[in-house]
């Protein structure tokens, strides 16, 4: 029973930023977005912003449609979530981690074993090479994967790891259709990705007034 | 004092009103004893063969429910879930393993083989499940523990034997009863001024839905010997599978924390012992067949996609039990060493990269065909432990055989600048 009641409380947690509680802004194309952790980027067009913190997911359609996730600087022993975790993975201590030191071939070994326990299925890496993020060498990734409703999804990932930090923006969205509608400005907001650790968050909350609500198609003026 | 009292009576009228039904061990042999039944009957009128299950089920096959029962509401559920499976990401498509699956389910469940419908779901564990409308639900974390195709018949047929005595619908009647009552029991209580009472009330029919609910999993266990046995399979094989679930159960760290009062399953022992001995009363000389090839020719060739299924799992000491009963079955022992390696690799600890080290040597030197990976993650442990002369040459080896791999661009980066 009480693993249930800790279902139920993940997946409010999961819901709770969905449901506007916290809220969307605008990422206006064209502008340099400080998205805090010392990240910088400039999206082409406008794109429908949601922090959580370290955590930022960017969509132009809806999360489920297409998203960049953010990731910036993960450390030593901490799990590359897209959602939150659910307890009983934490207290068993099973959820992959992220640990200082590992080459570039274990940090994919990573991501693929995260979106392995976050129901990304039939998860097929189609490319891996070296590729440099925010002027630190890094890598790419191209992926595609299968929904939990089967949905095919593609995939593209940038990410390098910075002062023993992992910093990642990872694309995605459905084959058909929405993932290309927004990989142009992905590669663009990877070309525009500028890092400088150590740098205060400025610009963790948003302006006031700058909320767009929901990730409905507002700000996807193209 | 009297409050312990009060609560014993609550209790206690919990337990009245729920009937209390508790675990009864006598439901394993609920489908021997009626198949014994229909024997004797057959041999009375002069019938030859037993009739298949027939008569043993609750339902004939075909059978569709009256549209305006409960029973009717439970399958419009799981048709909506069935619509949801067949297009799920999860679902297995490999044609060969569920063509091969979908056969020995006719096998076992005959005249109902075209009521049972299998769906394989990509996911590590041993698990399988059966929806009241037919719907069955395989995880491939079977078919790496299932030593061969006999104790997969036994656990489809477990299975079907839930189908076949249409559990869902009973439990679901039980539960509708129990909390019903509970209902009721809580506003008395309530009236005579117990007001805590109703929470240990609300424990003790939760733990006698659930006792009911081990109890089909008995009865489940009972069919799952009778039908496999009816399809000429070795009844002997039916309680082995259950030896390996328990050593990966007390491998894993909530092995001693579980709680039997609210477990859906009876314990592997005593489905283990009691498997076992009703066994020896089925087995005939026409129940031989095991089936360790036949099995073993599907599981090959996707067997390590499955076993890295169970390594993203992360439970690390479950892990190498199932790997070291792999490994005494003796197939393919190359891949198995490297898996080996790999969860050394990915633990870390202690001494564990020198062991990873051992193990993709013996792999290596092994019968059978190393994953194309092998020699990637020995230059990766080798890189890790500073030994870059040895790490390049690994990774070297790895380009050769595998030029066109996605990440050759990668491995190729670390060979020019592998050191620190």
């Amino acid at each position: 029973m009480t693993r249930s009641l800790k279902r139920i409380a993940a997946i409010l947690c999961l819901l709770l930023p969905l449901a506007g509680c916290v809220s969307f802004t605008l990422a206006k194309g064209g502008e340099s977005i400080d998205l805090g952790e010392g990240v910088t980027v400039r999206p082409p067009s406008d794109w429908n912003r949601l922090s959580l913190g370290k955590y930022e997911y960017w969509t132009l359609d809806g999360l489920r449609l297409q998203n960049i996730l953010f990731v910036k600087g993960a450390e030593d022993g901490e799990a590359i979530v897209y959602r939150r975790r659910t307890t009983e993975d934490e207290e068993k201590d099973t959820f992959p981690k992220y640990r200082k030191g590992m080459t570039l071939l274990e940090i994919r070994e990573l991501l693929e074993s995260t979106w392995a326990r976050q129901e990304f299925h039939r998860v097929r890496v189609t490319r891996f090479g070296p590729a440099s993020l925010g002027g630190s060498s890094g890598f790419e990734i191209a992926f595609a994967y299968d929904t939990k409703d089967g949905l095919e999804m593609r995939g593209l990932a940038a990410g390098a790891v910075v002062g023993g930090k992992l910093y990642l923006a990872i694309y995605s969205g459905t084959r058909i259709h929405f993932f290309e509608r927004g990989e142009k400005d992905f590669r663009a907001i990877i070309e525009s990705y500028r890092l400088a650790p150590g740098q205060s968050a400025r610009a963790r909350l948003p302006a006031p007034g700058a909320s767009v609500g929901r990730p409905a198609t507002i700000a996807a003026r193209r | 004092m009297i409050r312990a009292a009060r609560y014993s009576a609550a209790l206690l009228s919990a337990c009245l009103a729920g009937g209390c039904a508790g675990d009864d061990t006598s439901y394993y042999n609920r489908a021997l004893e009626k198949n014994g039944e229909v024997v004797s009957q057959n041999r009375e009128s002069g019938a030859e063969s037993t009739p298949f299950p027939y008569d043993l089920a609750d339902l004939s096959p075909a059978h569709r429910p009256d549209p305006k029962s409960d029973e009717a509401g439970i399958w419009y559920h799981m048709e909506k879930v069935e619509r949801r499976i067949k297009t799920a990401g999860e679902r297995y498509r490999n044609r060969e393993v569920n063509a091969y699956l979908a056969s020995v389910a006719c096998r076992v469940t005959g005249s109902y083989c075209k009521d049972v419908r299998i769906y394989v779901i990509r996911a590590a564990g041993m698990n399988a499940s059966m929806a009241p409308n037919g719907m069955m639900s395989i995880r491939t974390g079977l078919l790496l523990r299932a030593r061969n195709e006999a104790q997969l018949a036994a656990v489809i047929g477990h299975e079907a034997g839930h189908y076949l005595r249409q559990h869902s619908l009973q439990r679901l009647r039980d539960v509708i009863d129990k909390t019903n009552s509970l209902v009721f029991f809580n506003f008395i209580l309530a009236a005579a001024g117990i007001p805590v009472a109703g929470d240990l009330a609300v424990l003790a029919a939760l733990g006698d839905i659930q006792a009911y609910g081990r109890n089909h999993e008995r009865e489940a266990d009972g069919y799952g010997l009778l039908l496999m046995s009816r399809a000429g399979y070795d009844p002997e094989e039916a309680w082995k599978i259950w030896d390996l679930t328990l050593r990966e159960m007390k491998a894993t760290k909530d092995y001693e924390d579980r709680s039997q009062f609210l477990a859906s399953h009876p314990e592997p022992e005593e489905r283990m012992a009691v498997l076992r001995k009703l066994a020896k009363s089925v087995k005939t000389d026409k129940t031989t067949d095991i089936g360790r090839e036949r099995l073993r020719e599907i599981v090959a060739p996707i067997r390590a996609e499955l076993i890295r299924d169970e390594l993203n799992a992360r439970r690390f000491d479950a892990f190498e039990v199932l790997l070291d009963q792999l490994i005494a079955d003796g197939d393919n022992l190359a891949e198995l060493y490297y898996f080996k390696g790999e969860m050394r690799r990915l633990r870390a600890k202690d001494d564990d990269l020198e062991k990873a080290l051992a193990f993709y040597a013996k792999a290596a030197q092994a019968p059978g065909t190393p994953p194309p990976g092998l020699k990637r993650s020995a230059g990766l442990v080798q890189y890790k432990l500073g030994r870059i002369d040895a790490a390049k040459e690994s990774f070297a080896a790895y380009l050769k055989d595998n030029p066109q791999a996605p990440d050759a661009g990668i491995v190729r980066h670390l060979l020019k600048r592998p050191a620190k």
